[in-house]
Formats: structure tokens, C-alpha cells, sequence
């Protein structure tokens, strides 16, 4: 049996696919065994007929290889080809700020090869150690609050083999990171949600508080709370499933809520955050904080193609690429821009078919986290930029300038790739548990 | 020849989807079912299936899961909805394939 068994391995190059192939082979020989001898076969003999009944090895071996093997996203690559042609294009010839050609040029390359290495990486590495790495990020967070560099007066950026990233950007890749968290806590009951639910508010709090950047917090939050309810829905955790969604969203919506309303009717929240709610609920009574007006303004006066004729970049009083569906409409027309945002929604929309299709249930929630965060993060940069939702700091995924952001919404997308590469390698489950688990 | 080993290898997905369709079963189970239901004359090698399940696995036809059984954890199979929609639409295929060929050899005589 041994040696049919490693005769059909040998012929499959995927190492990682061998054992799972294996075992499912070793239980159908060690049932026909116990059929032939029930039957009256002697032990020996039973094995023999057992293994001459699975056929010829090599040509069953040479079948479970052109399967198990590595599949890269070609679909993907390609559409990441595509916007990044079309990125590179807008940026150059819209961006009033002395942009020189090579930088751009180098920062969507650098960009195009992080993916690459991510390709390269086995995501369920990140997942054996997905509790260290976001201890590690949150870590970064407070040294980014103590010891970050500041650009423009801001503070929360790092140097990372001299580029500097700021720290929300590098936030982005906890989301991946947290569905392997989860994946740990898989098949616990309340006491995983709670513990999730720990791993979930202290980075988004802290985000929240301290970086500071509240849109930024609560885009963090709402991803994660959305895979914690994908995890309770896909039966990971051990509990009622209605009931524990409504209580969770209950509470983890409702408090922030309940506070906020409170800090804003007794005049805590920050004068800047009060006039950009004044003024996106109520515009033409305040003035003051008046780039929704002007967005609002823009958008309303873009033509189908081609230029509206109105220099946004000078009435937003400078250039800021969180605007960028705006003067890409304003300059290029509507449909431009509505072709810019359907590359986007193409790709969130492969990315979240390629994890829902995932057979492995950690490359589906780590892929579900990634078109989620990109999903939330693209739907209010637009929202923000034709004026539907208060002002605040968002990016437009890959098309907004910055190459922090452009840098890490790359390394995510290779978490994809990397998740269809094992597609039909790893099984449904596969086991990340750590030999010493005396950390955590 | 491809024409022969596809058509070969589209009846043996058709008879693990109709086999699936009746319940989940693990790899053991099928080659055991298909033997006695053919009284024995089904003669294709057990190894010979789990390529095929593999790939149609891979297609979503047939989606993988682990179950305990007899203090033994099996990967069961279980037909998918597309995996139903490919049952219930290729006997059409089927059937016209055996009309033409029907009507072929009634033309040669």
C-alpha cells in the first residue's frame, strides 16, 4: 500500500498537495481491505487485491498532478495590467503637483512587483502567524504615534527600505491578517466572537484616537465586523447565528453611535467634524467648510466627455487626489470616469468571486476581507467626491496618488493571486496551529 | 480519439453526479455503489476516480467536506448547484447525440 501510495505522490510536483491527496487514497484502500476481508481474505492477500483494484499508479499520479497544481489568476493580472496603464495615464495628466514621469513610473512598478512577491507567498503562512504579525502591526502603530516621521506636518509615516508608507496604509494589511485570526478561533463559541471582537476594536479604537483618522478607524472596524458575521454565517463559531449577528451589530454599531450623538449635541466632537456635517446636511446655510459644495458644483457640471471646463484643482484650493473621480469626470467627462470605476468594481467584483468560489475556507475569508476593505474604502472615496457623504480622507484604490497606498492595495491584491494560486491545492481546512502555542 | 476518451470521461461525471445526487458519499462509497448496482461488470479502477472527482471538484460540479465517520474523518462529496444544472441538462446532449447516431446508421442501410 505504501508503495502504491507513494508512487501516485511522486508524480505529483505540488509538495504541499501530496498529503491531502494521500490520505484520501490511504482510506479508500484501507476500506476495501476491510471489505476483502470480510470476505474471508487473509490480511496480506486483502491488501494486495486492495491495491491492485486502484490501478496503475503512475497514470493515476500524472491525472492528480495536472490538477494540483499551481493556477495563477491570469484574469487578474491582466485587469491589474490594465489599471495600472490606466492609474499611471491619469495621474501623469491630471496631478498639477511637479510630478515627474519616473517616480510615477517607478512607484506602480515597485508596486506590480510587491505583488508578485505576494503571489510568491503561501497564504496560510500568514495565517499560522496571523496573531504575531498583527501584534506586530499594532506595534508599528504606537512607534508610528512616538517615533513616526511627519509629512507635511502630518505625523504616521515609517521609512520601509527607503519609502515612506504611512501607517493607515500599512493598516490595510491587518484585515487579511485578522481573517487568520479568526480562522484560529474557528469551531470556539462566544468566547472566539469575543476574543475576535477584542483583536477587531483595539487596532480600529486606537487607529480612531490616536493616528488620528476616523473615517479611516471605522472603515476598519466596519470590514471586520463584516467578516466576523461571514465567520458566523459560514458556521465557524459554535452559536446561534441570528441572534448573535444582531447582538453583535447592535452593540458594536450602536454604542459608537449612542456616543457620537451625545459628544456632538454637547459640543465634544471637533469644530471641523461639526461644520463638515453642517454643511453636507444643510448646504448654502454654512459656510466655511465648503468642498462638498464644490463637488457637489463639479459633478453636476461634468459633461458626458470631455472637459466641464471648470478648474476644480484650483477651487478645492489645491490638488488632492482623494478627489481624483472628480477631476477625472470634470476634465475627461462622465463616462471616463464612470470607465475608471468600472475597472474598480470589476476587480472588487473578481475578487470577491474568486474567495466566495475558494474551496479553502481561510483563502475565502482572507480574500472576502481584502474585496471587502477595497469595496467599503472605493464606495465612500466616491460617495466623498461627487458630494454625497461629509468630506473626509479616503483613496481611490490604485487610482488616487500615494504611494503608500497604491504599494499596499498592491501587496493585497498578490494576497489574492496568492489565494488562487493554492485554489486546488489546499482543502477545505487546513491546520495553522502553531507546535508551541505558549505565546498564544 | 479525444472525441472517444471525452465522451468516455463526461459518463463517468455523469454517473458520480447522479450517484451524488442521491446522497453525499466519500470515494469508497462510489466505487462500491457503482459495482453493485452493475452487478459487478463496472470494471473501472478505483484509483481512476479521484482524478476525475478532483477535477470536477475544481469545475464547482462537486464541493469537498470532511465528515466523521466509524471514528474515522472521510472527505465526503456533495453535488453542487451547478453541479445539479449539469445532471439535468446533458441528457438532452445525450439524447441528441443517440438520435443522430440513430439517424446515421439508418441512412447507411
Amino acid at each position: 500500500m505504501e508503495k502504491y501510495l507513494s508512487a501516485v505522490a511522486e508524480q505529483i510536483r505540488c509538495k504541499i498537495a501530496r498529503p491531502y491527496v494521500e490520505k484520501e487514497l490511504r482510506d479508500h484502500i484501507e476500506d476495501q481491505v476491510e471489505y476483502n476481508i470480510s470476505k474471508g481474505m487473509e490480511h496480506e492477500e486483502a491488501v494486495k487485491a486492495a491495491v491492485r483494484e486502484m490501478g496503475d499508479p503512475v497514470e493515476t499520479g500524472i491525472s492528480l498532478d495536472r490538477i494540483h497544481r499551481p493556477k495563477p489568476a491570469w484574469g487578474v493580472i491582466a485587469l491589474m495590467a490594465v489599471i495600472t496603464i490606466a492609474a499611471m495615464s491619469l495621474q501623469l495628466s491630471l496631478a498639477s503637483t511637479p510630478y515627474i514621469l519616473r517616480g510615477v513610473l517607478i512607484q506602480y512598478l515597485f508596486g506590480f512587483v510587491i505583488m508578485l512577491i505576494c503571489y510568491f507567498v503561501d497564504y496560510t503562512v500568514v495565517a499560522r502567524y496571523a496573531k504575531h504579525i498583527a501584534v506586530l502591526l499594532m506595534f508599528m502603530c504606537v512607534y508610528c504615534r512616538l517615533f513616526g516621521l511627519s509629512i507635511n506636518g502630518i505625523v504616521g509615516w515609517i521609512r520601509v527600505f527607503g519609502v515612506m508608507i504611512s501607517i493607515k496604509s500599512i493598516m490595510l494589511l491587518y484585515i487579511p491578517v485578522f481573517a487568520g485570526v479568526l480562522y484560529k478561533y474557528r469551531n470556539t463559541g462566544i468566547g472566539g466572537i469575543i476574543k475576535s471582537v477584542i483583536w477587531m476594536v483595539i487596532p480600529s479604537l486606537y487607529i480612531i484616537r490616536y493616528v488620528p483618522a476616523l473615517s479611516f478607524g471605522v472603515i476598519m472596524a466596519v470590514s471586520m465586523l463584516s467578516l466576523i458575521t461571514f465567520a458566523i454565517i459560514k458556521g465557524w463559531f459554535t452559536v446561534p447565528k441570528r441572534t448573535t449577528i444582531v447582538a453583535l451589530w447592535g452593540v458594536i454599531v450602536g454604542i459608537p453611535i449612542v456616543v457620537a450623538a451625545i459628544r456632538l449635541w454637547s459640543g465634544i466632537t471637533p469644530a471641523y467634524i461639526q461644520a463638515r456635517l453642517l454643511y453636507w446636511l444643510f448646504p448654502g446655510q454654512y459656510i466655511g467648510y465648503n468642498n462638498t459644495t464644490i463637488l457637489r458644483e463639479a459633478i453636476r457640471s461634468t459633461r458626458a466627455i470631455g472637459s466641464s471646463e471648470m478648474n476644480l484643482v484650483e477651487k478645492l484650493s489645491g490638488y488632492n487626489s482623494d478627489y481624483i473621480f472628480a477631476y477625472i469626470s470634470s476634465t475627461y467627462g462622465l463616462l471616463v470616469g464612470i470607465l475608471v470605476l468600472s475597472l474598480l468594481v470589476f476587480l472588487v467584483v473578481s475578487i470577491l468571486g474568486i474567495s466566495l468560489k475558494q474551496k479553502n475556507q481561510l483563502g475565502m475569508m482572507m480574500g472576502v476581507g481584502v474585496g471587502t476593505v477595497l469595496m467599503i474604502n472605493t464606495v465612500l472615496n466616491i460617495l466623498v467626491a461627487i458630494g454625497l457623504f461629509p468630506d473626509t480622507s479616503t483613496f481611490l484604490p490604485l487610482f488616487s496618488s500615494g504611494s503608500s497606498n497604491i504599494l499596499i492595495t498592491y501587496a493585497l491584491i498578490g494576497i489574492i493571486l496568492s489565494i488562487y494560486k493554492y485554489k486546488s491545492i489546499y482543502p477545505k481546512f487546513v491546520d495553522v496551529s502553531l507546535p508551541n502555542k505558549a505565546l498564544f | 480519439m479525444d472525441n472517444e476518451k471525452s465522451l468516455a470521461s463526461g459518463g463517468m461525471t455523469m454517473l458520480i453526479l447522479k450517484l451524488l445526487s442521491e446522497k453525499d458519499m466519500h470515494g469508497y462509497e462510489m466505487i462500491d455503489t457503482l459495482r453493485k448496482r452493475s452487478q459487478n461488470v463496472f470494471e473501472h479502477k478505483a484509483g481512476t476516480l479521484y482524478p476525475l472527482l478532483h477535477s470536477i471538484e475544481d469545475e464547482n460540479l462537486v464541493k469537498g467536506y470532511e465528515q466523521e465517520t466509524q471514528s474515522k474523518i472521510r472527505k465526503y462529496y456533495k453535488l453542487t448547484r451547478q453541479g445539479k444544472k449539469k445532471l439535468y441538462k446533458k441528457p438532452d446532449r445525450f439524447n441528441k447525440l443517440q438520435k443522430t447516431m440513430c439517424e446515421f446508421i439508418m441512412w447507411g442501410l
